[in-house]
């Protein structure tokens, strides 16, 4: 047995090795690690640790690192990127995470919690859409009046902008352009964007 | 009764014994599940095989229920049962199971798999049964498991194989940002090691390859206008509508870009579309109608009979190179840099530390 207490420790102590290889993705994990260590130290054998660990959980807590790490990662990424809505639904899942105390609060809720979330899919519309836009505009500026394919430049833009206003409640010509997931998609300077925008407009405006 | 459907039921009684040791005997949930399990292998000793067991609607009871116990709170000590079945489970000395119980999971999910699926796979369930094999209980199997790493290896050399597919599909796309993004997946892929910092580099990287995919996709459009109308007037013929597109692209892109026509068929970036992606798709029939056999051929005959004829009258246009510029990642750069900025994005450094 104290074969196999030995080993145990090892178990923590081996994951703990792999994770400080990258620590600033693994914060929750190296803490967790590092609490079971602790408690195989304080318990000191096999059977009290065992017997700790039913009692605190059934190490729920691990289960709860690793989520952590993965979301906390995540809005990391989308932070950088800008990608506002994103972010906002990474930290909702964290704020379940540490309120969750048991294996199946912790997996209800975030199971509950995609039942409704619609912020990434909201905001991949949103992206998905800037893109058909700018062509159309681009478009636009060169055909000719009453040509088909005004028509159809006309009918593309008012269908991805229809998307792009249904994804983002503050869509306008300057939200495409100040909003960096949407500016990191297109092509132009801010002078060459100067030269659409009356495009833009004009259309927009006659409807 | 089959082995793995043994091990599988063994774990489920493993569990259900700790529970056992710390919750009352009369826990309605204990009781309920303890119930099942008898009838489960009860019908499991009568010959029931791994699938009517497994889609049984007991199993999937018990599995809710082992989940539910879980998170019930220890009963006082004085409340709590004994666990007289513990050794019905297999269990070796001090409570810890045997290392087949931990690894009745991997038996299970690898007799699931698909014949192809369980060819390709064999190398790592071969290696955790190995590791089964020498391990004396469930801790010795979980560690050494950890220490071995084929879990992580499972995860991450799937993903290092897509990227080697996807990169040699990619040749026929010519695409810079899909070569970019499935080399650095290979290479970034190779060099990580734990399972957070592979999806960490995946979610990054595919968010950037995103952005630079669908710029890419832009700047050919945009690049590729003049080339376009003349097309428009090869294939639909020289309607006012296609001459009418075709003469104010050609005004609208040196006010815009600075580009004129030859500017066109002077970037990298396009004539890469062009050779390898456009001409490719030039109908036989057209070619042998012009007499045209390349890429370089068809450039000239859009130029000289699809183009030029129909801006003869026009006021002339001026190239401009300073105002041919793009914007990418938040930077302007000199639109004939295109490819290579593609072939090596300028990315955000984005680095957690």
């Amino acid at each position: 047995m104290s074969d196999t207490f030995e080993m145990q420790k090892r178990y923590f102590t081996s994951q703990l090795k792999q994770f400080r290889t990258r620590p600033a993705l693994n914060r929750a994990r190296i803490s967790d690690c590092e609490y079971y260590i602790e408690m195989l130290e304080d318990t000191g054998t096999l059977e009290e640790f065992m017997a700790r660990i039913r009692e605190t959980g059934n190490m729920v807590s691990t289960a709860k690192a690793e989520s952590s790490d993965r979301y906390s990662n995540r809005a990391f990424i989308y932070e950088q990127l800008g990608q506002e809505r994103k972010v906002e639904a990474d930290r909702r899942r964290l704020d379940l995470i540490d309120a969750a105390s048991t294996h199946i609060e912790l997996a209800q809720s975030l199971e509950d919690f995609e039942q409704d979330n619609r912020l990434e899919f909201l905001e991949n519309q949103a992206i998905m859409a800037v893109g058909s836009i700018i062509r159309a505009v681009f478009h636009l500026a060169t055909d000719p009046p009453g040509s088909g394919a005004r028509t159809r430049n006309l009918a593309n833009l008012k269908a991805y902008w229809k998307l792009f206003a249904e994804a983002d409640p503050e869509a306008s010509w300057e939200r495409l352009l100040s909003y960096r997931p949407y500016r990191d998609r297109i092509i132009f300077t801010d002078e060459q964007l100067a030269l659409l925008e009356p495009v833009f407009r004009e259309v927009r405006n006659n409807g | 009764m089959d082995s793995t459907l043994k091990q599988m039921l063994d774990g489920f009684s493993f569990s259900l014994n700790n529970y056992s040791n710390t919750l009352s005997p009369d826990n309605e949930k204990l009781m309920r599940a303890k119930e099942l399990m008898a009838s489960l292998t009860e019908k499991a000793e009568a010959g029931a095989d791994m699938v009517s067991i497994s889609t049984d609607p007991d199993f999937a009871a018990v599995g809710m229920l082992l989940g539910e116990l879980a998170s019930e709170p220890p009963a006082p000590q004085e409340e709590r049962a004994s666990a007289p079945q513990q050794s019905q489970a297999g269990s070796a000395a001090g409570g810890v199971p045997p290392a087949s119980i931990a690894a009745a999971g991997y038996h299970m999910a690898f007799d699931a798999l698909p014949a192809g699926a369980q060819e390709k796979q064999s190398k790592y369930y071969q290696r955790i049964f190995d590791i089964e094999a020498a391990s004396p209980d469930a801790v010795h199997f979980n560690t050494m498991l950890i220490e071995d790493g084929v879990l992580f290896e499972m995860s991450r050399e799937p993903l290092i194989e897509s990227a080697r597919e996807t990169l040699e599909k990619a040749e026929d796309v010519h695409s810079p940002t899909v070569n970019h993004q499935q080399s650095l997946a290979e290479e970034t892929y190779a060099a990580v090691s734990t399972v957070a910092e592979l999806e960490y580099c995946g979610t990054l990287m595919a968010e950037l390859s995103n952005v630079e995919h669908e710029w890419d996709g832009m700047f050919i459009e945009v690049m590729g206008l003049l080339p376009a109308c003349a097309q428009a007037i090869e294939a639909f013929g020289p309607t006012d509508e296609n001459v009418g597109k075709l003469r104010n692209s050609r005004r609208f892109m040196a006010e815009i870009w600075g580009i004129i026509w030859d500017d066109v068929f002077r970037d990298n970036r396009y004539l890469l579309f062009w050779n390898r992606v456009f001409w490719p798709r030039v109908p036989m029939e057209k070619r042998q109608k012009y007499d045209v056999h390349s890429a370089e051929g068809w450039r000239d005959l859009l130029k000289e009979k699809f183009y030029d004829p129909y801006i003869m009258d026009e006021p002339s246009v001026e190239h401009y190179p300073s105002r041919a510029i793009v914007s990418l990642w938040g930077k302007e750069y000199s639109a004939d840099r295109t490819l290579s900025l593609l072939e090596d994005p300028p990315r955000p450094l984005i680095s957690r530390s």
